[in-house]
């Protein structure tokens, strides 16, 4: 399974220029190479991560928070590289469609010495969903918890308020702390790394904030043991910088590779890339309520009396004029694969019979005049600038090609956070086209992508919340949420593969590509990468003979 | 002061890297001027461009038979063409908000210096609080609230910059205002503005001058650093310092003419202004040797 | 002088109470952060229940009196990022931007302030019209550019210098700096030098338009009649007098740079307060974005102050009021 997940290499070629630059510093750098010697590497690990941890694990609910936790703290379960979610530190079992129960796994122990019991899991699990201040709470990552309860020291019983089959998924997401801190430690007391105390496999050595975490290998640690003695966590957020410091052999690990760099690391004789699909599915959110929507007008600018986006032959057109082999090529350098829909091959919910999007200039030009614009009209396109791998110029790409259709495009790139307060605001004008990527990593299936960014909106029920275009749909509704209290695991992904299935069909939303994760990392390391783009150090090994022979 | 223009250009031309500047200058501004008409390709319409002739090496042909000279950037675009329409965008910036922020600043500073007491220490405490203001912050706001666009650029950099002139004015104007001309000045009961304007200002004009040609590459700078850092200029239409922000995520990858092009025409800009500055300035400044 | 301190404190304590209240209410226009900061996967009413327990769903003025009187026992508020005191994360944060920025401003006056002497008082020789150039080139290039050149080459290249991050600390006075390792310092060449490039650009300019205008002054002449060396000239009386404009310019770059070393320190992946402000602008970390423009106003009045201190000292003509 794993050898399936790692390095397939991607086809890439490279143009004259860039192979002799790269043999000059290939070669200065091999020298280098010789002398640095292997022996100090064979216990240590530096990873050059673009995410700095947050160090109280019940504050932020964040992916990249979770990368470094489940190393720390440990949780209940934990998400394999397939972001399926197995047992961690306890296993489990439904007991009945409303209760699971989680039974620890016997010499579980925290870092302390102290053995892990139901009631730290409890305190552990309530901190989650009450702490104070937290912003980005973990109590979304409980949602439909409505108990927790210690039944003996080693089983803890968890009730929903409906069934909810996504229950080991979701406890992926929260650390197990001793009870004693869960009730008493304060913030300082996780940034000076004294509370900092879990059941995962590596204990906190010393935390620098903004520059690095280092991590001591905790031998008592009930499940398999990780090879690195010590890892140090160096945060390095710009792209450049990060696959600089590999380069240069500062780090031995890096994550977030961008696609650009990809051939140049490929070339290296030193170095591996590691590289499988990601949870992320890039998708164009077009407005498909609005009346008058707020960024389309005709090709003078003046406002349109109605909303081209509404008209389904329109979307369709706008799919259709969209070459996503191009955008896989050109813009994330054959980092990505086409999408034909917004879940990934593989996760639950997945339609596997969806034809793949098609790309025919001509038939989305009929259909553009079939609609009533043969001459196009004015659109603007809204993305990110720096939430997502090449958001910006995936952005532009699409305006090139839409423009092609005969629309007058008008790209905007803006800061994800001024992006979001606009674009979520579902009162006022948001965007008439979005570009998002939606990572489904946490839930294994596709209700993230249904319950947020399809179902109709509806803030009472808490649904839609991230449904931008306010697209709505009675029947996609009711298979959503007949979805959601599926427990077999068959069933609730027939709902949802159906509910996707006439979204797609319906261009509600229109899906460009599957990112992936790339990892790189000196030759001297395996690492088998995974869909949420965690970066663990349990998950690197130093390469097998084998594996280590220069690839050319 | 009663000279010709064409003994001027001739005292001008003395130094021979000053002529050398004017001309790059000159040059430049020509090719700002006439970007659309000398550019292979309008670099910002989105329907020329093609993806999938992006990245192309200097010297290569697109499909549609354009030669690109120094290659193509990422989204397909002719990078001359590109540099041609850039280097009118960062000529603006720089040249209009110098000049805003140098005019703003600069009165505040002599009011301040001239008046002293109470207004100039109210003054100077807006000048420390502008000061305090990282750039970065303000065009952030500003596209908060405006979105991108290159008025905003222009606004957010003289709202960073005046302060400087403000200060240095000031300091300058400071030692002035003791010296013996401005006390005859003021026993002779000449109005405050023409004290400052007509006596205290043209004294002023050195330090004014140095900072303003530092304060224009700047101004060029920060729109680059904000294009860096990702708000600023609309993506679509970059300056110079834009497309070496974006040609920057493809350096490691040895796609270097990406931004090294740009980066030497925005060197060879900034250089440019600058040393024509300093050769207006020995020339107007009759306390300096040539 | 004592007068000066202390209308100076007054006038500081109403710039922080204004700058506080402009940035506040700039930064409450901005909208509701929790919409950006929490996971795209909370239901409403989660994001609802947290509004509501920071207080963010009152009323501006509110929200302002409770940061009021919470700043005036000390309480900037905690970071909505990283489960911190705001203020003590910038403290954490300040070391590393504040050896980062020492080490700049004396690469540029050791190596600026002889430039620009010499610069200015042999301008027609080749060496200075080549040190011009350098000045020019000095602030024509965007620091992120310089940084990554310098990594291609020192790093990558020729394996010199680390490519980024701050080296091995030690306690000096109670606090961690990397100025006096071997290693701290390997690390701080590069983003040292890139953050210089301008400062050191700006001083070389400052100095060498002074020295040339007082070359002229009646004193210079009489000097070099008297056979005075041109190094005493310089060193002893130009000096002098070029200083005011140099000091001036010098208080006011050492601020910027602190609040400013945003680009060198994301290029070098260095832990300062500038990556700090960045990030938290960048993530919508409301408390520390208004906790640090409230700490680099402070900063930038004492600098000020002691600006004007200083400038009254080198040039008695400037009085001080």
């Amino acid at each position: 399974m794993t050898s399936a997940l790692t390095g397939s290499p991607l086809g890439i070629r490279q143009g004259p220029s860039v192979v002799k630059t790269n043999k000059l510093i290939a070669g200065l750098a091999g020298a280098a190479l010789l002398l640095a010697g292997a022996p100090a590497f064979a216990q240590h690990l530096t990873i050059g991560s673009r995410a700095e941890i947050t160090m109280d694990p019940h504050y932020q609910w964040l992916a990249s928070n979770i990368s470094y936790y489940r190393q720390i703290y440990g949780s209940l379960t934990v998400l394999g590289p397939n972001a399926q979610a197995e047992p961690m530190l306890a296993d489990f079992r439904k007991v009945d469609d409303l209760n699971w129960e989680f039974k620890l796994k016997p010499g579980v122990k925290f870092q302390n010495g102290k053995p892990v019991t139901a009631d730290d899991v409890v305190a552990s699990l309530n901190r989650a969903k009450t702490l104070a201040n937290a912003a980005a709470s973990y109590a979304g990552a409980l949602q439909t918890v409505s108990g927790i309860k210690a039944v003996d020291p080693q089983t803890v019983v968890i009730t929903t308020e409906r069934p909810n089959g996504n229950i080991p998924q979701q406890l992926t997401q929260i650390a197990i702390i001793p009870k004693e801190i869960a009730d008493s430690a304060t913030r300082d007391d996780f940034t000076s790394a004294k509370a900092a105390i879990g059941a995962g496999p590596y204990k906190v050595v010393r935390y620098r904030p903004g520059d690095r975490l280092e991590l001591a290998r905790f031998d008592d640690f009930a499940g398999p043991k990780p090879h690195w003695a010590t890892v140090t966590y160096r945060f390095i957020a710009d792209d450049a910088a990060r696959v600089a410091a590999l380069l240069g052999g500062d780090v031995d690990l890096i994550d977030y590779v961008p696609p650009a760099d990809l051939a140049r690391l490929q070339d290296d004789k030193r170095l591996a890339i590691h590289t499988r699909a990601s949870d992320r599915v890039m998708y164009l959110i077009p407005d498909t309520s609005s009346d008058k929507s707020p960024f389309v007008a005709d090709l003078d600018g003046k406002p349109l009396d109605k909303n081209p986006l509404k008209d389904v032959r329109v979307r369709k057109a706008l799919s259709l004029a969209l070459d996503r082999d191009a955008l896989v090529r050109s813009v994330m350098d054959g980092a990505a694969q086409p999408a034909n829909q917004t879940v990934p091959p593989g996760f639950i919910g997945y339609f596997d019979t969806l034809p793949a999007s098609k790309f025919d200039l001509n038939e989305a030009k009929q259909l553009l005049a079939s609609a009533g614009y043969p001459k196009g009209f004015q659109l603007t396109i809204h993305c990110t600038n720096d939430r997502y791998v090449n958001d910006a110029r995936m952005c532009q790409a699409v305006g090139q090609m839409l423009s092609r259709l005969g629309l007058k495009m008008n790209v905007v790139t803006q800061p994800k956070s001024v992006f979001f307060t606009q674009m979520t605001n579902h009162s006022g004008d948001r965007g008439s086209l979005l570009l998002l990527a939606w990572g489904s990593a946490w839930t294994g299936d596709a209700s993230g992508i249904l319950n947020q960014t399809l179902h109709s909106y509806d803030k009472a029920k808490g649904m839609g919340t991230w449904n931008l275009g306010h697209y709505s749909n009675a029947e996609i509704d009711k298979m959503v949420q007949e979805a959601n209290v599926a427990i077999d695991r068959d069933k609730k992904g027939g709902f949802q593969g159906a509910a996707l299935k006439a979204a797609m069909e319906d261009y509600a939303q229109i899906p460009l590509i599957i990112l992936r994760v790339i990892n790189a990392s000196k030759r001297e390391v395996a690492f088998t990468p995974f869909a949420d783009e965690a970066t663990p150090a349990t998950a690197a090994r130093p390469a097998d003979a084998s594996a280590a022979t220069p690839k050319k | 002061m009663k000279q010709s223009l064409f003994a001027r250009i001739r005292e001008f031309a003395d130094s021979r890297v000053a002529l050398a500047a004017g001309i790059l200058l000159l040059l430049a501004c020509a090719a700002a001027l006439l970007a659309s008409v000398i550019s292979p390709q309008n670099p910002y319409d989105l329907s020329q461009l093609d993806i999938g002739s992006g990245r192309l090496p200097p010297g290569s042909r697109s499909g549609d038979g354009i030669l690109h000279i120094l290659g193509t950037d990422d989204q397909g675009r002719d990078v001359l063409s590109a540099i041609f329409y850039g280097l009118r965008v960062s000529l603006v910036v720089g040249v209009v908000s110098t000049l805003v922020a140098a005019v703003f600043g600069g009165i505040v500073g002599l009011w301040a210096a001239y008046r002293g007491g109470r207004v100039d220490a109210v003054l100077m405490r807006i000048v420390d609080v502008q000061l305090s203001f990282p750039a970065v912050l303000i065009a952030l706001m500003l596209v908060a609230f405006l979105g991108n666009g290159l008025d905003k650029v222009i606004i957010a950099i003289v709202l960073v910059q005046w302060a400087y002139y403000a200060r240095t004015v000031r300091a300058a104007a400071l030692v002035e205002r003791e010296r013996e001309y401005v006390e005859a000045a003021r026993c002779l009961n000449y109005s405050a503005p023409r004290i400052m304007l007509g006596h205290i200002l043209p004294n002023c004009l050195a330090p004014l001058s140095v900072i303003a040609t530092v304060q224009m590459a700047g101004a060029i700078a920060i729109e680059a650093t904000l294009s860096f850092l990702g708000v600023g200029l609309p993506i679509t239409e970059p300056s110079l310092g834009l497309l070496i922000a974006n040609g920057y995520q493809f350096m490691l990858s040895n796609k270097y003419w990406l931004s090294v092009y740009p980066g030497l025409c925005l060197i060879a800009l900034i250089g440019a202004i600058n040393i024509v500055g300093d050769r207006l300035r020995e020339m107007s400044n009759p306390r300096e040797e040539g | 002088m004592l007068r000066l301190l202390v209308r100076r404190a007054i006038e500081g304590v109403v710039v922080v109470a204004a700058t506080s209240f402009v940035v506040f209410l700039a930064i409450y226009m901005l909208g509701n952060p929790i919409q950006v900061l929490a996971s795209p996967d909370s239901p409403p009413e989660v994001i609802q229940r947290v509004t509501a327990s920071l207080g963010l769903d009152r009323p501006w003025h509110e929200q302002y009196w409770r940061f009021v009187v919470n700043a005036l026992h000390g309480d900037l508020g905690v970071s909505f990022v990283h489960a911190q005191p705001s203020l003590a994360l910038i403290f954490g944060r300040l070391p590393a931007t504040l050896e980062l920025v020492v080490f700049a401003m004396i690469v540029a006056v050791v190596v600026g302030l002889p430039l620009g002497l010499v610069a200015g008082y042999w301008p027609r020789h080749w060496s200075s019209q080549a040190i011009s150039s350098l000045s020019v080139l000095g602030i024509s290039v965007p620091a992120f550019w310089v940084g990554l050149m310098l990594i291609i080459f020192f790093s990558l290249e020729w394996r010199l210098l680390p490519t980024g991050g701050r080296g091995a600390t030690v306690q000096v006075a109670g606090i961690e700096t990397s100025l006096f390792t071997l290693d701290g310092l390997r690390h701080l060449v590069l983003p040292g030098f890139t953050l210089a490039t301008l400062p050191l650009a700006v001083i070389v300019r400052l100095v060498r338009t002074g020295v040339r205008e007082q070359r002229r002054a009646d004193y210079v002449r009489f000097g070099r009649a008297m056979g005075l060396s041109p190094g005493l000239l310089l060193g002893r009386y130009i000096l002098r007098n070029v200083m005011v404009p140099v000091v001036t310019v010098m208080g006011l770059l050492f601020g910027t740079l602190v609040a400013f070393a945003v680009v060198t320190e994301t290029v070098f992946a260095w832990p300062g307060s500038g990556k700090l402000i960045i990030d938290s602008i960048k993530q919508s970390d409301r408390p520390v974005v208004i906790a640090y423009l409230l700490f680099v106003v402070v900063m930038f009045m004492v600098i000020n102050t002691v600006v004007d201190l200083l400038t009254a000292l080198v040039d008695p003509r400037v009085r001080l009021q």
